[in-house]
């Protein structure tokens, strides 16, 4: 008895630990083949969760999938837009319907219910804050509409970039009726939302998980907001430092012209007339791409700006604020 | 070999390396996912090894069009019809070891856009198909290259299952959109169609098939799944308020012309060129493997270096398809249909679908409408002929 509890103790240490490790490094058969047996087990526990939602007013066909036994959905905001109840359709070809809740369409995050009472089939949620570039993730979606003569699709990727903001993007090849549908890590807990294409193949976005937890509690009560938004530098939502940009030097360097009270620059100290060189050691090459450095991160991220001063470079620490925050910030 | 492995990954999984492909990548996160398909391609290399003395480079148009699977005994070659079709120049068949063999097209499977290759030169290994059942969802395929190396990874993305409607079952009724309740309402019964021949017609209340619950048209489209066209289906119905069976005889369901509506026709062409034929085949396995089309027509196989199937299309930005390995030893016990007489399928008439690889479409266009009208009035005519002899026959 005893020794079966220390076992058990020490096999809950090492699965954890195998989790843990967020970048399983694959430099053999045998480590894909392990690759492959988890993919094989977590398509087959969560495909039963991964529905169709079909908007009867728009005609439009896209994924979701369901969070609880009870049969809350997550899904993109886009695809429950202007819907008050969709149809609901599970691989198997069960039918049902859900009422739309709330969204928030600067996440293009988006929650539905299903009417009739559970349990249904659902899955565990993840966390995307902690996924890094070539972290394996399985996407799943009804491709180009629900079709009964086949199960929904698998695209076995990875991270291939973080950001913008809360979304991610993958090598898991997305098309057109995927949106809304999920994406997991390898122990099969949801980690993001189909959202958007770019024209590469890895050019694949998913909304993180994360974002949905900051905003459950108003989707769930119905509420809308926001605006749906691919080029990252307008989100609502992006992270900012708070200074108004000068003109960019020629190497690059980007003079603070002026810094907005009570924002992230201005409790660092950072003050107008310095120059800004660097965002967590990458080299700022301008205002672009001090923008599209930051659009990276996400509100509460700390990062580290290298200041040029005079002669003197120094570093400061910034807490990351939302945009639509700071400008909340200013009425007051 | 080192450099050819640099160089699918530059060309194939990577795509990533011209910066603005994904907009917000960082200089690491682009070394860290390089690396990584580089560890990946080192790692898969042992499952292809033993198959690559049988993967061939198909040569056409002074191009290398397609791959080829090395069958019969080292003196044949299956690829992608579609691929050599119209070429102009004799084809060509190249080994990983630089051995060239010219090859005459001896025969075409059209449905599933494959060409058998005699060849004349030189002589290869045949390849040793699986005799495994079709792999399962989320297990890993490698296309192989003819020098050893691997051309493309994916997973099995749906299982093998047929992708022509006729191959579907049809029961041939209308629902109600109006009704709601237990079972489907009838609105209509097609003519000539399973149901109207047992007898089933409008109002009637269909509850079951074989047993299986339906309450909804995909419910009903997903019971049909379980049968074949031929097959029998004992249907529970309701009719003036009472109970009923009868056995419906299925169908194949007719074709549906689907033209994909414009944003999703360039979603599905978004990520690179696509094959001119790349769907309608009778079995298929989908993965998301990124294959280019000219990677088409090479054995495929699973992490233990089974050959599972050969790769017959690039279809659009999410899918592939592989022949299974099941269905290339059923064709090969049939008799291919002569060259002259075989007909590109009728997505081949789409030549706009190569964008983006100038030179592709072959031959000219008057010349190929010619052809092709040509043999669809032979297919016409050989369809006539057909159904004249099979009533003679009964």
């Amino acid at each position: 008895m005893k020794i079966s509890e220390i076992f058990h103790g020490i096999a809950i240490f090492a699965l954890l630990t195998v989790s843990a490790l967020a970048r399983e490094p694959v430099t053999s058969l045998k480590d894909l083949a392990a690759l492959e047996t988890r993919t094989a087990a977590l398509v087959k526990r969560t495909m039963p969760a991964t529905v169709a939602i079909l908007s009867p007013s728009s005609g439009a066909s896209g994924s979701g999938v369901i969070v609880d036994k009870d049969g809350l959905i997550l899904t993109a905001a886009h695809v429950t837009d202007g819907a008050e109840e969709v149809d609901i359709v599970f691989p198997d070809g069960k039918q049902t319907k859900a009422k739309v809740l709330g969204s928030n369409y600067s996440k293009d995050a988006g929650m539905a219910q299903i009417v009739d009472p559970g349990p249904w089939p659902f899955v565990e949620l993840g966390e995307s804050g902690a996924l890094k570039a070539g972290d394996w993730v399985v996407a799943l979606g009804h491709s180009e509409g629900y079709d009964p003569a086949r199960t929904p699709p698998v695209r076995f990727g990875r991270v291939v970039s973080e950001g913008p903001g809360n979304f991610l993007t993958t090598d898991c090849t997305l098309i057109g009726g995927d949106s809304g549908g999920p994406l997991f890590d390898l122990d099969g807990r949801l980690v993001g939302i189909n959202s958007s294409i770019g024209e590469a193949l890895d050019n694949n976005n998913h909304a993180g998980i994360d974002g949905f937890r900051e905003d459950w509690k108003r989707m769930l009560a119905g509420e809308s907001w926001g605006e749906l938004q691919l080029n990252p530098l307008a989100n609502p939502e992006r992270p900012v430092i708070g200074i108004m940009m000068g003109l960019e030097l020629r190497d690059g360097g980007v003079p603070v012209e002026q810094v907005t009270p009570r924002s992230p620059a201005a409790k660092a100290g950072i003050r107008p007339g310095d120059i800004i060189r660097s965002v967590d050691g990458e080299r700022v090459r301008g205002g672009r791409s001090l923008g599209m450095l930051l659009a990276k991160y996400s509100a509460g991220d700390v990062v580290e700006i290298g200041v040029q001063r005079g002669r003197e470079t120094t570093k400061f620490s910034l807490e990351l604020m939302r945009m639509d925050q700071l400008a909340e910030e200013l009425k007051r | 070999m080192r450099k050819a492995v640099i160089g699918l990954l530059a060309g194939v999984l990577t795509t990533a390396v011209v910066a603005q492909d994904v907009p917000l990548q960082r200089a690491e996160e682009r070394r860290a996912t390089r690396q990584q398909s580089q560890e990946v391609y080192d790692a898969i290399q042992p499952a292809v090894q033993a198959v690559s003395g049988s993967t061939v480079w198909v040569w056409a148009n002074r191009r290398q069009v397609a791959m080829g699977t090395v069958v019969g005994q080292g003196d044949k070659v299956l690829t992608k019809w579609s691929e050599i079709a119209f070429s102009r120049t004799p084809v060509q068949v190249v080994g990983g070891d630089g051995r060239t063999a010219t090859a005459t097209v001896l025969g075409v499977y059209q449905d599933d856009d494959v060409a058998l290759l005699q060849l004349e030169g030189a002589r290869f290994t045949p390849v040793q198909w699986s005799d495994q059942p079709s792999p399962k969802l989320g297990r890993f395929l490698i296309a192989a290259g003819a020098d050893g190396s691997a051309l493309n990874i994916g997973v099995v993305a749906v299982e093998e299952r047929p992708l022509r409607d006729s191959d579907q079952a049809f029961i041939g009724i209308t629902l109600d959109p109006s009704y709601e309740g237990e079972g489907i309402r009838v609105l209509d019964t097609a003519e000539g169609g399973g149901a109207a021949k047992a007898g089933l017609r409008r109002g009637d209340v269909v509850l079951k098939i074989d047993g299986k619950g339906v309450s909804s048209p995909f419910e009903l489209r997903n019971a049909l799944l379980d049968f074949s066209p031929g097959d029998e289906a004992a249907i529970t119905f309701i009719r003036d308020g009472s109970e009923s069976k009868v056995s419906v005889e299925l169908t194949g369901r007719p074709e549906f012309p689907g033209v994909p509506e414009g944003r999703l026709r360039t979603m599905r062409q978004m990520g690179g060129p696509i094959s001119l034929v790349g769907r309608g085949f009778p079995t298929a396995i989908q993965t998301d493997m990124q294959l280019k089309p000219h990677q088409c027509g090479g054995p495929v196989v699973d992490l233990n270096g089974e050959v599972v199937g050969m790769s017959i299309s690039r279809t659009d930005r999410t899918r592939s398809f592989i022949l299974p390995a099941s269905r290339i030893d059923q064709i090969l016990n049939e008799d291919p249909m002569d060259p002259t007489l075989a007909q590109l399928p009728r997505q081949a008439s789409r030549p706009q679908a190569r964008a983006g690889r100038g030179g592709a479409v072959p031959m000219n266009p008057r010349a190929a409408g010619r052809l092709r009208r040509h043999l669809e009035e032979m297919s016409r005519f050989l369809d006539r002929l057909d159904r004249e002899t099979s009533r003679i026959g009964e």
